[in-house]
């Protein structure tokens, strides 16, 4: 059945995507790795790294795609403060590589956690600031909704898999021209114990709504997280 | 892409990870998973038709930790979520029931009001659940005619509480109120919904 979910999900993406032809679309591979340590009782740190290789670029030629080419890695590192059980405040800093495109990323984000009997739904609340060399700065505003659902009994349990999905819209501005982007994702996870996670998402990202230019980005996403 | 080399290796690795089997650290154990109806001993089901009837549409789990194996069924009836937990054999250990803070007695309530005020600079209730233990036969006479004479009644409350800082506790009071023990509650790391 999950199985199933997942396949039913992934077509329906590729449909779309193929269905937007003459527009930008590639895609590609996209590993992740986030650690968090707990300093205090109300204090953790978050290191992210994230990657993002393209394998296929409908701008190219058919003699260049498949490719592996790297189109950018990101740093993050947030301080996190819990203000009650399933609500935080965070502000984290960001290093993007990327071909000629390399930026500085400050960020400040709120997140609100619902602990249902049998889901666990998150709201994320963010802005950012975004400093690219010789460009104007880009500021955005995002909202992640994602719920989290147990595979095997009420509740995920260690050795257990769930499903995440969730959707975010990010507003952004930049140089006077006003963005929407949106993010789809739905993710097969693996909790091996209360410490240690694996997600396997399919990633969807759309945007260029506004000004010219659509283009949808399709990541096969591979997430590990580690708390200690 | 004076990193395009270097990077390409990140993906190979992290692609790699599913093929580990992670054990870093050793905690305790429970897992819960669903069933179906009929893997579950005759004598359980036979109990919950007897105490509920037939309009309790139960989900049906097996529940493995140190103590043991247990058969769990969780239903609404009457407009109340209920779990009713049975011994690996079919034998009914306990009933739970969720409740509003206004089904609670007000004498009890205020029992309970109290040790919060007490413990607290403030407090926000979560959960509330009433909680049955007692004998096959007395659990069941319970459900069916009200006689609460053989019946152990307890209440297991889900909550905040704020002193220094705000924390998550589940605490047990006994049935006028009085409390009997309490356990800080830990959630499971969101890492990967917040960040």
């Amino acid at each position: 059945m999950r199985r199933l979910i997942f396949l039913i999900a992934l077509l329906f993406i590729i449909k779309t995507s193929a269905a937007q032809d003459k527009q930008i679309f590639f895609t590609g591979i996209f590993p992740e790795i986030s650690l968090t340590k707990k300093i205090s009782q109300r204090n953790k740190l978050n290191f992210k790294v994230e990657n993002q290789e393209v394998i296929f670029d409908n701008r190219d030629t058919e003699f260049e795609n498949p490719q592996f080419t790297h189109y950018r890695t990101d740093l993050m590192l947030f301080f996190d403060r819990s203000l009650r059980p399933g609500v935080s405040v965070a502000l984290g800093v960001f290093h993007r590589f990327q071909d000629n495109e390399d930026g500085n990323r400050i960020i400040q984000q709120l997140a609100l956690l619902q602990r249902l009997r049998n889901l666990r739904i998150n709201h994320r609340f963010r802005t950012d600031q975004t400093f690219t060399r010789n460009d104007d700065i880009e500021l955005r505003f995002r909202y992640r909704f994602s719920v989290e659902i147990p595979l095997e009994g009420d509740e995920v349990d260690p050795t257990e898999f769930y499903l995440v999905i969730s959707e975010e819209p990010i507003f952004s501005g930049k140089g006077g021209e006003f963005e929407i982007e949106n993010r789809t994702a739905i993710a097969l996870g693996k909790l091996f114990n209360s410490n240690e996670k694996l997600e396997w998402a399919v990633d969807y990202r759309t945007d260029g709504f506004i000004q010219e230019g659509f283009r949808t980005r399709l990541w096969a996403k591979i997430s590990y997280y580690y708390n200690f | 892409m004076m990193f395009s080399n270097s990077f390409k290796i990140i993906p190979i690795l992290i692609f790699s990870l599913g093929i580990f089997n992670f054990s870093f650290s050793q905690e305790k154990f429970e897992k819960e998973s669903r069933i179906k109806t009929g893997e579950v001993p005759e004598n359980a089901k036979d109990w919950l038709r007897g105490a509920f009837g037939e309009s309790g549409k139960s989900k049906w789990f097996l529940e493995y930790s140190q103590t043991g194996k247990s058969y769990e069924a969780k239903f609404q009836y009457q407009g109340h979520y209920h779990s009713v937990e049975f011994d690996s054999l079919g034998n009914i250990q306990d009933i739970e029931i969720e409740i509003m803070e206004s089904e609670v007695a007000q004498e009890v309530w205020k029992e309970i009001r109290n040790y919060f005020e007490s413990e607290y600079r403030q407090v926000k209730v979560e959960k509330i659940q009433r909680q049955f233990t007692g004998s096959k036969s007395g659990l069941k006479h319970f459900f069916k005619e009200g006689n609460s004479e053989a019946v152990l009644t307890r209440y297991e409350i889900v909550y905040q509480g704020k002193n220094e800082l705000w924390e998550l506790w589940e605490a047990v009071f006994d049935d006028s109120g009085k409390f009997i023990s309490k356990l800080k509650v830990q959630i499971r790391p969101v890492d990967n919904l917040i960040f």
